[in-house]
């Protein structure tokens, strides 16, 4: 990583403020520093992951997360506020999962699994039963949703990468967690 | 580009910090049973994957280096061409396979002189005494057998996979990292063909033949295929048989110990799809497979449903329920809908029942 990218982040930036601000890593990245880009990787890969898996199915969704930074890679130029790259990066996630369901011609790999459920767990909740039911919850609640429970981000987390305020996002964790609770049958847990 | 929030800042104000809802904003405070639980659920969704290799500036300094000296090399080679006509094509560039000869002579782009590796864009045949074996790398080997015409393509992100022109294929496709599913994408064999993109999983053994119409049949050893096309997935198990009709995609996966009047029917509905005039003909053929269907017909039940009409999807849908005995829950109304938690749970209920286990 350059030198120039090692700058304190603003703060209130979901606790990471040891580590370079998005603006100076979309900079470096932008200059052909790799570790930059990998750095925006590690911090933006889960979002991007969870908006993602709330539009295609988990494989897909591992596959499309390579598919959005390479081409974020190739685009940064374009991106006039460095430090929105959170929003650019989930917008173009966005765009590509709806690209991607508009035809299979577009996917470029094929996965298979002899059993497409995810393991078994001791929770007693079947995953793919639980992620329908949050792709079940209406739509403002479900990114926030999938980013918490299934990409394991805190709130101030998710407001920092997101662009999203904290109210928004404790709205949308608290109107949807009972909603899932709900649908799941859970409300009588404590 | 958009930063818009999915809230409107506008909307109602959010609760305050309440206690119980402490550790679902931060994982503070008590842990509620609930959260947790659907956190331990979720996990094995959550994402796992490394960063993708961009283009350094390094790395593109480079590549114009490699690409002015393989200009310089393309343009002595062009004079030597000139100078020393030969038949043998020029060195492979980019993506490629390793090609071993196991009988005869086959040719590539045309010429006899087999090169030691198969590169992306480049044809290779087998006559009727030549017979080949390719390396795939992780993904697996691939046998060409004779009569064969195949090319190496790549998709998109350049990974290569072989198109097939026509012929027979023989195909071993790698295992997977054990325990993780996190590679076997890179790993997968696919194959382009008239009929849809082909995809083995990983550890699946096979045998593809085709024709020039795209035509032929696939039949399977071990594992699992897929076939993608006209927007729907066939899933081809181990020990099943499915027909390729051409543009017309692939028919219904088979096992040829099914009842003759079951085979039959699929048959004639596998000819008669997509042919409005046939509509009463088809509605008799699904009530004769229906009928004639046992649980180890679970799997080409589950194949015809997205090949009915919507308005006809129940009933194979009720039937395949009554076959199989699925482990979540999800209905036959649901499968009918083409749920994708219903497709999935069918699925993996109609494989137990072939099995000997649903």
């Amino acid at each position: 990583l350059s030198v120039d990218a090692r700058v304190t982040a603003p703060a209130g930036d979901g606790g990471r403020t040891d580590e370079p601000s998005d603006e100076s890593l979309v900079v470096a990245a932008r200059s052909g520093d790799r570790a930059a880009f990998a750095c925006l990787y590690d911090r933006y890969a889960r979002v991007v992951h969870g908006v993602l898996l709330t539009r295609v199915s988990p494989p897909d969704a591992d596959d499309l997360v390579q598919d959005v930074f390479l081409k974020a890679l190739r685009a940064l130029g374009t991106l006039r506020d460095a430090g929105a790259v959170g929003p650019w990066l989930l917008a173009a996630a966005r765009n590509r999962a709806a690209s991607f369901q508009r035809g299979w011609w577009s996917r470029r790999v094929l996965r298979l699994t002899t059993d497409p459920a995810a393991p078994a767990n001791s929770t007693g909740l079947d995953a793919t039963e639980v992620l329908a039911a949050i792709k079940a919850l209406p739509e403002a609640y479900r990114e926030t949703m999938v980013l918490r429970l299934v990409e394991g981000l805190t709130g101030p987390e998710i407001a920092a990468r997101t662009g999203m305020t904290h109210g928004s996002v404790r709205v949308n964790l608290t109107r949807g967690m009972k909603q899932l609770r709900q649908k799941l049958g859970l409300e009588d847990e404590p | 580009v958009t930063n818009k929030p999915p809230v409107n800042p506008g909307s109602p104000a959010p609760p305050g910090p309440h206690e119980e809802n402490r550790y679902l904003w931060d994982r503070s405070g008590p842990s509620d049973s609930a959260t947790v639980r659907l956190e331990q659920s979720l996990a094995p969704l959550r994402h796992r994957g490394r960063a993708p290799v961009p283009y350094t500036s390094a790395l593109l300094n480079f590549r114009l280096a490699l690409a002015a000296a393989a200009a310089l090399v393309l343009a002595a080679a062009g004079l030597w061409y000139i100078l020393h006509p030969s038949p043998a094509p020029p060195a492979p560039v980019g993506p490629s396979w390793a090609i071993a000869v196991m009988a005869g002579a086959p040719r590539v782009d045309g010429a006899k002189g087999t090169p030691a590796s198969l590169a992306v864009g480049r044809t290779l045949e087998t006559d009727a005494d030549a017979r080949v074996r390719l390396d795939a790398g992780a993904a697996g080997q691939i046998w060409i057998e004779p009569g064969s015409r195949v090319r190496l393509v790549a998709d998109q992100v350049g990974v290569p996979r072989l198109a097939i022109e026509h012929g027979t294929i023989l195909a071993n496709a790698a295992t997977g990292p054990s325990g993780s599913n996190e590679n076997s994408a890179a790993a997968a064999l696919a194959f382009d063909t008239v009929a849809g993109i082909v995809t083995l999983a990983p550890g699946t053994a096979g045998r593809l033949a085709i024709d020039d119409r795209g035509r032929g049949t696939i039949e399977l050893k071990t594992g699992l295929v897929t076939v993608r096309a006209k927007d729907r997935e066939t899933r081809i198990p181990s020990g099943a048989t499915v027909r390729l009709l051409g543009d017309r995609g692939p028919g219904i996966p088979v096992f040829n110990d099914a009842p003759i009047v079951f085979l039959t029917a699929l048959t004639r509905l596998d000819d008669t799809e997509g042919i409005p005039q046939k509509s009463k003909f088809r509605a008799n053929m699904v009530q004769e497979a229906l009928a004639a269907a046992g649980p180890h017909e679970a799997v080409s039940l589950w194949n015809l449903i997205p090949r009915l009409d919507p308005a006809d999807r129940l009933a194979a849908a009720e039937r395949l329920a009554a076959l199989v005995r699925v482990d979540t829950k999800v209905s036959p109304e649901g499968l009918a809908r083409m749920d994708a938690p219903a497709i999935e749970a069918y699925w993996r209920a109609a494989i137990k029942a072939r099995e000997g286990g649903g």
